[in-house]
């Protein structure tokens, strides 16, 4: 694929995310505003603002977390970002399923290759997640009788042993990058100063530093 | 009529439907728009029709038992929020334990909870308006910052040649930190960690040693299956 079609692809991505992601943010606020204004039910601006500063100091913090940002752009492109951070539930379900979908990709081939991939992998993530949830409006109570207290108590252990078996199917492609990044791994989340929002983007940060030392000293002596 | 049945009125009531399908609609319709692009695009860089089918399946594998986890936490959101508000907020930035303690935030500044009698259609306007606020500020810095943020990653990874060794070892760092992160929580859940990659390493050095490539395919899937069993039968 040629620069310019490349550049053209990162382009209408970038163009069709912020656009979508302005018209979400009205929409947001015309459910506000229809209930407030039109309805006349406006509770006050002191009660909304003292239950937002409430929010904004539990979950603040991830509001303004540009390391995060940074992790999933390099992780799966703009799109695959654009869709996960409308649609929510990144860490849990659209970085997993992007990621997943891209780890079958040999890392020689070129970014937007892997991009394009995880963009599917977070729309199927879209489309299941949705289907889901029109499920539960439809179906509500009747659906979980169904599920045993065994499924369930499965269902916890999908999302662990996802994140074992990916570590496992990377680490197929490069041991030893795989045994420094656990190195790194541990070494982050047993140091004690570094606070827990940053601890993902520092271990990613120090295994990019080890693979990168050791590549070159590798080169040096060859 | 009590104010929470009156609530509830309003939270089921035909213009909270056509907002919130709006919203559902809205992310329906972006997730739409990207896959019409790679599809355009991936034609254009030679992307195949096996691989394109190869990550729909893992992410499909990969998304449904999440899925199931916020199918179980909308159940609780139904029957005190309603449920068109439901779905849209589990639709979008839905992480279901930030809305609902959004929602109850709202409602304790009117000085009563979700679900109790005393809440009024005013609580659940404020409830609405902070659920929202707060998706909104979620929304912004993506808003804003993405573009140049992708940029400055691209010239990065370009300039210096190392965009495979550095895909590779923050893939592996960041998916080996959720894994251990994990893996601390509890006994089976360090044996539903470990058994994954056990699982994964054996099933797809089968794959390549006999050349099967159905069990490649399907490596996730089987590694997940066989984990989650062996994490939840042992005994505690």
């Amino acid at each position: 694929m040629n620069e310019a079609d490349q550049n053209d692809y990162y382009k209408n991505v970038h163009l069709w995310g912020q656009l979508t992601l302005f018209l979400s943010v009205f929409l947001f606020l015309g459910i506000g505003c229809y209930l407030s204004f039109i309805r006349g039910l406006h509770p006050g601006w002191n009660t909304i603002f003292t239950a937002f500063g409430a929010v904004a100091a539990m979950v603040g913090h991830t509001w303004i977390n540009i390391g995060d940002l940074v992790m999933y752009l390099l992780l799966m492109g703009p799109a695959a970002t654009y869709m996960s951070k409308l649609t929510g539930n990144v860490k849990n379900m659209r970085l997993p399923s992007a990621m997943a979908s891209c780890a079958a990709l040999d890392e020689s081939e070129g970014r937007i290759k892997r991009d394009i991939l995880a963009t599917y992998g977070v729309a199927v993530s879209v489309a299941v997640n949705t289907t889901f949830l029109i499920l539960l409006v439809a179906l509500g109570k009747i659906f979980l009788s169904l599920l045993s207290p065994d499924v369930l108590r499965l269902l916890d252990f999908i999302v662990p042993a996802l994140f074992g078996a990916i570590f496992g199917q990377f680490a197929m492609k490069n041991i030893r990058a795989a045994a420094f990044s656990a190195v790194a791994v541990l070494v982050i989340l047993y140091v004690p100063f570094i606070p827990g929002s940053f601890k993902a983007a520092a271990a990613i940060l120090l295994s990019v530093c080890m693979n990168l030392a050791f590549q070159k000293k590798n080169k040096g002596e060859t | 009529m009590s104010p929470f049945q009156e609530t509830m009125r309003l939270a089921n009531s035909a213009p909270l439907w056509i907002f919130c399908l709006a919203v559902v609609g809205m992310v329906l319709i972006q997730t739409l728009i990207f896959v019409w692009i790679s599809n355009f695009y991936a034609k254009k860089c030679g992307i195949t029709r096996t691989q394109i089918a190869g990550a729909v399946r893992s992410g499909l594998i990969s998304t449904i038992g999440p899925a199931l986890s916020v199918f179980v936490v909308g159940l609780g959101l139904l029957a005190q929020i309603g449920a068109p508000l439901m779905l849209a907020r589990l639709s979008v930035i839905g992480n279901a334990a930030y809305e609902a303690s959004a929602a109850e935030m709202a409602a304790a500044a009117m000085n009563t909870r979700l679900g109790s009698d005393t809440y009024t259609i005013q609580a659940f306007t404020a409830s609405v308006w902070v659920m929202n606020l707060g998706g909104i500020c979620m929304l912004l810095p993506p808003l804003f910052l993405l573009k140049l943020l992708s940029r400055l990653t691209q010239t990065m990874t370009k300039k210096a040649n190392l965009g495979m060794l550095l895909g590779l070892s923050a893939s592996l760092a960041s998916f080996g930190y959720f894994a251990a992160d994990y893996a601390r929580r509890s006994a089976p859940h360090s044996r539903a960690v470990a058994a994954g990659f056990v699982a994964m390493l054996v099933l797809e050095s089968a794959a390549k040693r006999l050349h099967l490539r159905w069990l490649g395919e399907w490596a996730l899937a089987l590694s997940l299956l066989i984990a989650a069993v062996l994490a939840s039968l042992v005994k505690q």
